[in-house]
């Protein structure tokens, strides 16, 4: 019996989510469905667990889908990397579908969430299936299964303009996606197959021709899109600022995670490190992408007046540190992309539950209206920081673990000068997360002067818009008022901030005013700051396991690990 | 073995649960201070233990070498461990900040509580991290453990900083930050990095774990380090220092002139003596020309620079600061100079200074709090009415001045004899002069204070006995230690480099 279910775990690793998310919609009870979504989180996350201690003890599945042999039938395929990503995206995927049940997100209402549900199991089910899968086209359909229904996800955003950023996210990713099937169609055309493991043998057998070079072109563009890898990045910040706080939290942790594993997966398996690192100048390309990224993203972030598309920004930046340990493409620089996809999906997710909190409870995401917010939601507050000292990359934190991988594995190539521009990143980095420090801590809290400043509804139609970036219709301010009071019923009581005089004294005011923090909201919240703290002093479990995955990737026999 | 390592472990843990118990006590005024000064003394003791521990073995029961100095704490990842170790120079920093950091946390709650300061809490539960993390520099067994307390150490002094929460104060913490993490990631983890790379190891080693890297880059690490670490205000990174003098005053004085700036300067002489180790810092050279005396006058110049400019402020704690930050390229140049005297000069240095240094701080907060005057031209005869405070503002004025009988003569006379070992006389006179400069812009002060007419009535200020004998116990400890010098520098002596 265990051994039948150990045999079919890659596999069910994706259908679980496939089939439970319809039973979602077809019950029809919120709460039921509520059930059901945390539950198929908890199976996944096991799943994955089971997978990474089988690789772990040696094994490595593959399971033939329908019992059609592999070049033929589709091959679900799990060795290190595989499991370590799997791993990565299901915890994520667990802990978000809990924090998803508390408050964060009231505006979906009763009659919603159900589809609402049945978006995210489809979400992370193609999600899975991306990594999972051993089928080049089979890629492209579990992409578009998550594609699909992100954009539901993000059109459930509480600003009406979320409808827009998803319909623009869903262009982008369109032509993205259609990039993917064109390369997938030309690789199709010269090798006559579509599994990964016989692709690679026969470019490797037949070599490079221009074909190959068009695929190869056609899939970095569109993988490109899906990453958000620098002058690509387009889509990135509208979608996560304006998608429901759950809804940014679990992609902010996956889908873009996800995207980097699919090409780290072509680039060294299925084109081959050598031609795509040497024949072609794709090193070159990526590093410098990453560069641009980290340097010019977090100053746009300092610019933005909008706290979750700052942090928006802040993933662009920090995908790049991701980008360039592939671009560097040895080992160790392979180690060091992978490390930091764990450790910033941690970080990040964290800083997006932290912040959603933060947005749910004062009604706004605007900077200028969050002074002195942390003296109302201190462990939020905290948790923002503690994410922000990682993004910096302060020693002590999972940013520094990474980032000091990064820079040894650019040594160890002789890039040395590599290191400049990840630390004058992290640099960058510092001043926004210390901008938002210095609003949230020692700001007075917001008065009616800084709300009246053009009205208070204007004020904050722009909040939610960022800096007007999607064309949107102007709303009257009563629509607004009446709108925000609908979806913060907590905003009136926390209100009467408004009405304290700016220099009242905080230490000697009660604190404990505002709506308590549920505990679906605190208690993933903590045991991501709780990992990110504990990796950060201690990384050998997370170094060893990107150490290994990457291994499997670039040099598929096992290697003696102890050097 | 005996393990000394828990006692190690604990000497940094205190101030951290001092920390935690100051929070935890805040609703009781009384009990929070209580806590505050006996964890403080508890850490003290705990310090004072080590150092019997690790005297000459004439003291010891046991041999020295049946203690295993070296504290483990966790790897986190090969090759990067937070590890804890004991030697003479952390001992001898240890121990300063230790002494001081009771002593300051008494006149601190006098401070505050003179000026009503509605977040006390705050102020005293930071200061004991910023202590902790000062402990943690000081016995940091390698550059990972030493740049971890560093950054937390910027960090946390950073409410600190802009405590008062004034336009002013946040600009200035603006600039603190921006300096000291600027070069602190760009500059100061670059070295580590490429010491990890292409030097044998993290960990601090008597003579170093450079010898097989060319001239060249270890030039190049040098300058890194030197710019880098920024906390040792060398310039141009010096702006930051009189920038926080924005703080409160216990903040000036504890932090700015002990804890912070002295983690600064002992991060460079603990770099050159356990990761260069002189030979390699006396053997730099491109083409034939030695690069080590043209470094050693980037510290010097400081030194210059920052006495004139000390000469024209007018404002108490911006003169003490520009003070501060020539006095620690003192330190710094006894550091590059790469000898027995200059290592000893500049480790003697760290304590005289400090102990000088922060009574001259609690006497110009004194004066702010009791008499409202903050410019030196505005202390004619305020001696009379404070006599107490000018003593001990003239005791450690010699003493940062270097003439007897306070303690700052043998630093500076140790560090005289490393400039004459180097052959350079220039530096010599640059010694000479900077002492000069000190006396004219410290001793003026009290006597200023004591034999110019004053300008309006006189009555006794000092009324506040928890502000006042702080600053004479420091006074007394300066003159003390020109007593106890020579033990000092035959216990740095021994470090075999």
């Amino acid at each position: 019996m265990t051994d039948i279910l150990s045999r079919h775990l890659p596999i069910l690793q994706v259908v679980v989510a496939l089939l439970i998310a319809p039973f979602c919609v077809v019950l029809g009870s919120r709460n039921l469905a509520r059930i059901l979504m945390v539950s198929t989180a908890v199976i996944m996350f096991a799943i994955s667990v089971m997978l990474l201690v089988g690789v772990f003890n040696g094994e490595v599945y593959s399971y033939q889908l329908g019992g059609w042999a592999a070049p033929w039938g589709i091959e679900y395929r799990v060795d290190y990397l595989t499991a370590f990503v799997l791993f990565t995206i299901n915890l994520i995927h667990l802990l978000a579908s809990i924090f998803c049940l508390g408050r964060t997100d009231d505006n979906i209402g009763r009659a919603a969430r159900p589809v609402f549900y049945t978006a995210w199991l489809l979400c992370i089910a193609g999600l899975n299936g991306m990594v999972v899968t051993n089928d080049a086209f089979n890629v492209f359909v579990f992409l578009e299964i998550s594609s699909l229904s992100t954009y539901v996800l993000i059109s459930c955003g509480r600003d009406p303009k979320a409808i827009l950023a998803a319909y623009r996210y869903l262009i982008v990713g369109a032509v993205g996606a259609t990039f993917i099937l064109l390369s997938i169609g030309l690789l199709y055309m010269q090798t006559g197959t579509l599994n990964i493991s016989d692709l690679s043998r026969i470019i490797a057998e037949r070599g490079s021709d221009r074909t190959i070079i068009m695929a190869l072109s056609f899939f970095i563009i569109g993988i490109g899109i899906k990453c958000a890898i620098f002058p690509l990045h387009d889509w990135l910040p509208n979608a996560y600022s304006f998608a429901p706080n759950s809804v940014t939290v679990l992609l902010s942790g996956t889908a873009t995670k996800v995207a980097l594993y699919v090409m780290l997966r072509f680039l060294h398996d299925l084109f081959g490190a050598n031609f795509s690192f040497t024949e072609m100048p794709l090193d070159i390309v990526l590093i410098l992408c990453a560069i641009l990224g980290m340097l010019l993203a977090p100053i746009v972030a300092l610019r933005e007046s909008n706290l979750k598309r700052m942090f928006a920004w802040s993933s662009v930046a920090q995908i790049s540190y991701i980008v360039m340990g592939i671009g560097i493409g040895t080992t160790a620089g392979t180690a060091a992309a992978l490390l930091h996809l764990f450790n910033h999906s941690i970080i990040k997710v964290a800083i997006f539950m932290a912040v959603g909190i933060v947005i749910a409870r004062t009604g706004t995401a605007r900077i200028k209206l969050l002074g002195g917010v942390a003296q109302r939601h201190r462990f939020a507050c905290y948790a923002m920081l503690f994410g922000g000292l990682g993004l910096i990359g302060i020693p002590g934190t999972v940013g520094f673990v990474s980032k000091w991988v990064l820079v040894t594995a650019a040594v160890e190539k002789g890039w040395w000068w590599l290191a400049i521009p990840v630390l004058a990143g992290s640099l960058a980095s510092a001043a926004y997360i210390w901008r938002i420090v210095e609003t949230l801590w020692t700001k007075p809290i917001a008065t009616d002067d800084a709300m009246d400043g053009g009205g208070s509804a204007p004020l904050d139609a722009k909040a939610e818009g960022g800096s007007a970036d999607i064309a949107g219709s102007k709303k009257s301010p009563g629509a607004i008022f009446r709108e925000r009071s609908e979806f913060d019923r907590t905003r009136i009581k926390d209100d009467t901030r408004k009405y304290l005089p700016a220099a009242v004294d905080l230490e000697h005011t009660p604190t404990t005013g505002g709506t308590p923090i549920h505990i679906v909201e605190w208690l993933p919240l903590m045991v991501l700051t709780g990992l990110a703290l504990w990796f950060g002093l201690n990384a050998s479990f997370t170094s060893d396991l990107a150490l290994r995955a990457a291994a499997s990737l670039i040099n598929p026999e096992p290697m003696n690990l102890s050097q | 073995m005996i393990p000394i390592g828990i006692p190690i472990g604990l000497a940094v843990l205190i101030p951290f649960l001092g920390a935690c118990g100051v929070v935890a006590t805040r609703k009781s005024p009384l009990v929070r201070n209580c806590v505050l000064v006996i964890s403080g003394l508890v850490n003290l003791f705990l310090l004072v233990y080590l150092l019997l521990v690790y005297l000459p073995p004439t003291y010891l029961p046991v041999p020295r070498e049946n203690y295993a100095t070296v504290q483990v704490l966790f790897e986190t990842l090969p090759g990067l461990r937070v590890a804890f170790h004991i030697e003479p120079l952390g001992l001898i920093f240890a121990l300063t900040a230790g002494l001081l950091w009771p002593i300051t946390s008494v006149y601190s709650i006098g401070y505050l509580k003179a000026g009503n300061d509605p977040h006390q809490t705050r102020f005293h539960a930071l200061f004991c991290v910023a202590i902790g993390c000062a402990m943690g520099i000081a016995f940091a067994e390698n550059l990972f453990t030493l740049f971890l307390f560093y950054e937390i150490l910027t960090l946390s002094t950073w409410p600190l900083v802009t405590h008062s929460r004034t336009p002013e104060a946040m600009a200035a913490g603006r600039v603190y930050l921006g300096v000291l993490l600027t070069t602190s990631l760009i500059l100061f983890l670059l070295a580590i990095v490429l010491v990890g790379s292409y030097g044998s190891g993290l960990s601090f080693i008597p003579g170093g774990v450079l010898s097989n890297v060319s001239p060249t880059l270890a030039t190049v690490l040098l300058l890194l380090f030197l710019f880098g670490i920024g906390k040792a205000a060398v310039m141009p990174f010096h702006r930051w220092l009189p920038n926080a003098m924005v703080a409160p005053v216990p903040v000036s004085a504890l932090l700015h002139a002990v804890a912070v700036v002295k983690a600064g300067v002992f991060s460079i002489l603990k770099i050159s003596v356990y990761i260069f180790g002189f030979d390699s810092l006396s053997s730099l050279r491109l083409n034939d020309i030695m690069l080590q005396d043209i470094i050693l006058w980037i510290p010097a110049i400081t030194i210059l620079l920052a006495s004139v400019i000390a000469m024209r402020q007018d404002d108490i704690k911006a003169r003490l600061a520009y003070s501060t930050i020539s006095q620690l390229s003192y330190i710094v140049l006894g550091a590059l100079m790469a000898n027995q005297m200059g290592m000893i000069g500049g480790a003697i240095h760290i304590t005289m200074h400090a102990f000088g240094k922060i009574t001259l701080f609690f006497c110009a907060g004194a004066i702010i709090v009791f008499s409202g005057k903050n410019k030196v031209s505005e202390m004619n005869g305020l001696g009379r009415s404070m006599p107490w405070t000018f003593v001990a503002f003239f005791i450690a004025a010699l003493s940062i001045a270097g003439l007897p009988p306070a303690g700052g003569v043998w630093s500076k006379w140790y560090l005289a004899l490393a400039t004459l070992e180097t052959g350079q006389l220039g530096l010599l006179a640059v010694l000479m002069i900077s002492s000069l400069l000190n006396v004219y812009y410290l001793l003026s002060i009290p006597l200023r204070a004591f034999f110019l007419p004053a300008d309006g009535p006189q009555q006794a200020l000092e009324n506040r006995a928890s502000m006042v004998v702080p600053l004479m116990l420091t006074a007394a400890v300066s003159v003390l230690l020109f007593f106890i010098a020579d033990g000092l520098a035959s216990f740095i002596g021994e470090i075999q480099s």
